[in-house]
């Protein structure tokens, strides 16, 4: 009897011996097989999202040529604008940095960008994350910024050789310093999921007292260039709620993200040139 | 083992016939042992439950107190004047760092036997160098993101560790924006370093009527009486009190309600899962001043203006709304930055201010002769008395007065002597005047008339600390302090305001309010009520025609007398319609024991519009040195102006705007 | 033997996990996720030996930690604590039946997706905000899994049997 009893028990007694030893597994052989079936998953996600541009590329195919003389008109119209915005931003940058040098103000840490194509979006409940097609290979680093043509993406979170990670700004556990356009005080941004059938959002805390924004009239939140990590002006999202603190020092709030977040396809990541704490 | 086996009986039971006689004994013995141990356990059981229940709690359950934030202070206007600044800080549970301090001991402990066992520490002094050592890992993480330097101060860590382990160990306070921003990006969310953010008092207008809101300290105490579990082991962070000021005095409204948590703790104190109960703290009211901003930095400037080189400007300046005593402004002069107090106030920031004798509020608690300032009263009385005729004149000025063998002056008006009505040495503060109505109202009489205006008692205004000390002297008082007889010539010094009178500027605000309203009494308050009654108190006892010629002298002040300045640039407030009283007093002074001079206090007095009364003034400027000159009328007369000038220019403002206009319409 | 049911069983869970990734992917467009944990350890728990079975998890739940922002292992354990349990009571059912390996695969994916759901909540700003979000995922996903678990097991067992692997020595009462 005593026999058969422990027979029954063995699966759960060997469970937990897994369990211990799993514990006290170096953390480096953690981390090396981590990395290894990152790297093995790698090719397949390749594959996967090649496979998908060229599932695009025939739905293009298939399109009349007029719609593409037309796609290709309103492209050069957009270039033609954009061309006039990076002219003033030119001006401006000079500028900035006219000033930057005659006033001896501390100049921002600058950036690469590094355009990366989405492999994959795994919006999970727990979790928001995409898979992009760049790597270490290409100069990716843990931390760096990732944005689009709506703002902040989010940060990198692991770097495979050719691709990586990232953590999306709806992430919960991902928090950032923000600050309110036009403002200077930080605000702490928290990622906080999605809601049933979306949009992504997040939550404002430490909004100072002075500070009125809903949805009727929304401010936005961008990155404060504070942290370390976002240079600053990056638009996060827009706030669209606000209620007063418990501690009646603060109020907090809900921040919508961008939608095209959900359906992001190219992205850009921030690779800081000359890295300070 | 056959043989054994055979010395034993069959059965495994022995018996025994028959009872031995001696075993009767403990039965009842065993049976009352029996029942004294289930008596016990019943009486244990049934009983005692509450108390050990309540042991178990005691011994099991924390409960932590937070501070709720202070409420604001508002001017009347709705600015905020006094607010709650964010104070961020990180700081670590060391309660969360258990298993860290419990590896950190193994490895501790391994060095230790490794480089010399006879080196080896007791296992007490292992365990705290373990947790000064984790807590200094997560200090310098904080260190390498704010380019700080922080060391652990093994004393406070240990302290708070055998006291407060349930609080947050503060590693990095006072966090500057960009130190925030940081750490708010790069520490992970679930690391044992949390930001917190505190509140600490803040004053937008800096040194604005810093004695009139006051100032908070830190403090223990927590008001816990609607929080369940007073019983408990409880742990307070530190809030703070209200200790001067406006926050004294209504702390109870502004102190705001303290939320906690409590606990369940293991046997070592450490924290168990989720609080058993928790409510949140809630914010305290909020008080709105009757101080009006702008007045008051009018006020202080003007004040300040006269400051020198090294030694501030000393003196008070008072504007009360004539019709409901709420007080405008109340300037005390040196002042403090209220925002050195917070988080707490620096040594040589103490130091500076007692140099300055900053501390004291001198609206409230300064005591000064009132000079010319009080003919005022000396005038009411006499008309009272039917002594003063303002039609007639009474005496004839030649600058001296002489009483017995003793002679008194009369330097101010040197431009014009001779025959003085009420009008004239009003409007030219004649001391002769005053002297002869003095002498022949006797100083019984002065005095009535003062405490018939309440000068002799505290006004009762909201602050703490408003002096006990003003004195209204009269013969019985002198017999009574100094056992002296009333000198004869004394009452000509009391009746324009010398001799041992001393008042607070609080007073003589109140004083000249009640007198523009034709009453005896102003009871100020510095709480602002849009539907504040109208103030009625004891009429002032004059008939109209008694009262008019008052206002006409003090009007005369204004425009020919020793007031004129305000009536000329910068100030051009002939408009204002200002009826007023200048005073300069003179109080000897000595040191150790050795005369040094005489002290000019300069006052100024007076109340505008005289036909319809809205708001009243009382400036007392103390002289730099005993010696100097410091008139009433050169110093004390323009910072009145200038208040004067912005409460007018304010009220021209509200007229015209169209907002002002619908609201007069209604 | 032994060494070809692990890989075959281990490369089809694969294979249909890189299509329910796909499947992700165009869902993120309306804000919905999948969550397949359960379907993955049924399978083997249900069908295989315990010596076989085990791997294949414990390898399953290490390709899915591999890109999650998770304590390395933290899935593995999760479908091991699964497998045990059906590998344990599954004696006592007709194992080998389709529908009771629907239930099974649907039973197992919510007790891990609400385990994982403990075990990361706290690092939510606003946990009760995101309830409804979670449940919508859950509902989704065990609809999702009703429909293709059959498909699924039917997909296992013909590469086992192409692969010359009889599941017949499994089946209870046979041997």
């Amino acid at each position: 009897m005593p026999a058969k009893r422990f027979d029954q028990a063995r699966p759960f007694l060997l469970l937990g011996v897994v369990l211990a030893v799993w514990l006290f597994v170096p953390a480096i052989f953690k981390r090396f097989a981590r990395a290894s079936f990152f790297e093995f998953q790698a090719p397949i996600n390749v594959s996967a999202s090649a496979v998908r541009d060229l599932q695009e590329f025939w739905a293009l195919r298939t399109r009349s040529k007029n719609d593409l003389i037309e796609a290709g008109q309103q492209l050069s119209r957009l270039n033609a604008a954009y061309e006039v915005a990076l002219q003033k931003t030119t001006a401006l940058e000079s500028e900035i940095h006219r000033l930057e040098e005659l006033l001896r103000m501390p100049v921002y840490a600058e950036y690469r960008p590094e355009s990366a194509r989405v492999s994959r979006r795994a919006f999970d409940t727990w979790w928001h994350r995409l898979t992009i097609r760049k790597g270490s290979k290409h100069g990716i680093v843990k931390g760096a910024p990732v944005i689009f043509v709506g703002g902040v993406v989010g940060r990198v979170a692991q770097v495979g050789l050719y691709e990586s990670e990232v953590d999306l700004i709806s992430t919960p556990g991902l928090r950032l310093a923000a600050t309110l356009e036009g403002d200077t005080r930080p605000i702490s941004y928290h990622g906080a999921s999605k809601k049933a059938f979306g949009p992504f959002g997040g939550v404002i805390e430490y909004v100072p007292l002075d500070v009125f924004a809903n949805s009727v009239t929304p401010r936005r939140v961008v990155t404060s260039g504070l942290g370390g990590t976002y240079p600053p002006g990056l638009v996060i999202g827009k706030i669209t709620k606000l209620d007063l603190d418990s501690d009646g020092l603060f109020q907090r709030g809900e921040v919508e993200l961008d939608p095209r977040l959900a359906s992001v396809t190219e992205v850009t990541v921030l690779i800081p040139l000359n890295k300070t704490p | 083992m056959a043989e054994r086996s055979t010395d034993r009986p069959n059965s495994l039971v022995e018996s025994h016939k028959g009872y031995d006689l001696r075993i009767l004994f403990f039965y009842p013995a065993i049976a009352l042992l029996l029942v004294v141990l289930i008596g016990g356990l019943a009486y244990q059981q049934l009983f005692k439950t509450d108390e050990y229940h309540q042991k178990e709690r005691q011994q099991n359950q924390r409960r932590i107190l937070t501070p709720g934030p202070r409420g604001n202070i508002y001017d009347r206007e709705g600015r905020l004047l006094v607010k709650n600044r964010a104070r961020f800080y990180a700081a670590i549970n060391l309660d969360e760092l258990r298993l860290e301090f419990r590896n950190e001991v193994i490895r501790v402990g391994r060095n230790y036997r490794d480089l010399d066992s006879r080196l080896m520490p007791t296992n007490a002094q292992i365990r705290r160098i373990a947790r000064v050592s984790v807590v200094q890992r997560y200090m310098d993480e904080v260190n390498r993101l704010t380019g700080r330097s922080a060391k652990v101060d093994a004393a406070n860590l240990e302290r708070h560790f055998a006291s407060q382990l349930l609080l947050p160990y503060v590693i990095a306070d006072e966090l500057t924006p960009e130190e925030y921003a940081r750490l708010t990006e790069q520490v992970d969310v679930n690391s044992p370093i949390q930001l917190y953010a505190t509140s600490a008092r803040e004053y937008p207008y800096k040194n604005a009527a810093a004695h009139v809101l006051g100032y908070v300290l830190s403090h223990d105490e927590l008001n816990e009486d609607d929080f369940p579990g007073s019983e408990l082991v409880t742990l307070k962070m530190r809030g703070t009190i209200g200790k001067d000021g406006l926050e004294a005095q209504f702390n109870h409204v502004l102190q705001g309600k303290p939320g906690g948590a409590i606990y369940r703790v293991d046997p070592s104190g450490y924290r168990q899962e989720t609080p058993i109960e928790r409510r949140l703290p809630v914010q305290g009211g909020n008080v709105v001043t009757s101080i009006d901003i702008d007045l008051q930095m009018v006020a202080e400037k003007a004040i300040k203006d006269y400051d020198e080189e090294g030694s501030p400007q000393a003196g008070a300046a008072i504007a009360i709304d004539v019709r409901t005593g709420e007080v405008l402004a109340m300037v005390s002069a040196p002042d403090y930055d209220l925002n050195s107090f917070s988080p707490r106030l620096s040594s040589a920031d103490a130091a500076q201010m007692t140099e300055n004798s900053a501390w004291i509020n001198r609206a409230t608690s300064g005591i000064y002769p009132p000079g010319s300032t009080f003919k005022v009263l000396t005038s009411i009385a006499g008309l009272r008395q039917g002594l003063i005729d303002p039609a007639t004149s009474h005496v004839d000025c030649h600058g001296s007065y002489m009483i017995g063998r003793r002679r008194f002056v009369c330097n101010n008006h040197n431009a014009s002597p001779g025959i003085i009505n009420l009008g004239t040495a009003l409007e030219k503060s004649c001391n002769i005047f005053f002297y002869d109505v003095g002498l022949k109202l006797g100083p019984d009489a002065i005095a009535a008339e003062a405490r018939r205006f309440h000068l002799d008692r505290r006004t009762g205004i909201e602050l703490p600390n408003e002096t006990r000390r003003m004195l209204v002297p009269d013969p019985a008082w002198l017999r009574r302090v100094r056992g002296e007889p009333w000198p004869a010539g004394e009452t000509a010094n009391y009746a324009i305001g010398q001799s041992a009178l001393g008042l607070t500027p609080l007073q003589m605000a109140c004083f000249i309010a009640s007198v523009a309203r034709g009453e005896t009494f102003t009871q100020p308050t510095l709480v602002h009520d849009p539907e504040h009654p109208r103030q009625q108190t004891e009429p002032i006892g004059l008939s109209p025609s008694h009262y008019a010629a008052l206002i006409e002298g003090m009007k005369r002040c204004i425009q020919s007398g020793t007031g004129r300045k305000l009536i000329q640039p910068p100030f051009n407030l002939q408009a204002a319609k200002i009826a007023g009283k200048t005073g300069t007093a003179q109080q000897d002074v000595y040191e150790a024991g050795q005369y040094k001079g005489r002290l000019n206090y300069a006052w100024f007095i007076g109340f505008a519009p005289y036909d319809n009364p809205e708001i009243a003034i009382a400036i007392l400027l103390e002289g730099g040195a005993p010696g100097d000159e410091f008139g009433g009328g050169a110093y004390a007369a323009p910072v009145a102006g200038y208040i004067f000038k912005k409460y007018f220019e304010k009220k021209a403002a509200r007229l015209s705007s169209p907002i002002g206009v619908s609201t007069a319409a209604n | 033997m032994s060494g070809r049911t692990v890989t075959i069983v281990f490369a089809i869970g694969v294979l249909f996990w890189t299509l329910f990734e796909q499947l992700n992917h165009y869902l993120s467009d309306w804000y919905i996720s999948l969550f397949i944990g359960g379907l993955l350890v049924t399978f083997p728990a249900l069908r295989l030996r315990s010596r076989d079975s085990w791997k294949i998890v414990l390898l399953l739940g290490f390709w899915c930690d591999a890109t999650a922002p998770v304590r390395f292992g933290l899935h593995a354990v999760l479908f091991l604590a699964a497998h045990t349990f059906i590998h344990f009571f599954r004696d006592r059912f007709p194992r080998e039946e389709t529908t009771l390996g629907v239930a099974v695969a649907l039973i197992a994916n919510a007790a891990i997706f609400l385990v994982l759901t403990i075990a990361m909540i706290e690092r939510h700003p606003t946990p009760f905000a995101a309830l409804p979000a979670m449940f919508l995922d859950l509902f989704m996903s065990e609809l999702f899994i009703a429909l293709v678990a059959p498909w699924f097991f039917a997909m296992q067992e013909r590469a086992l049997e192409i692969a010359g692997v009889s599941l017949r020595r499994e089946q209870r009462g046979l041997l």
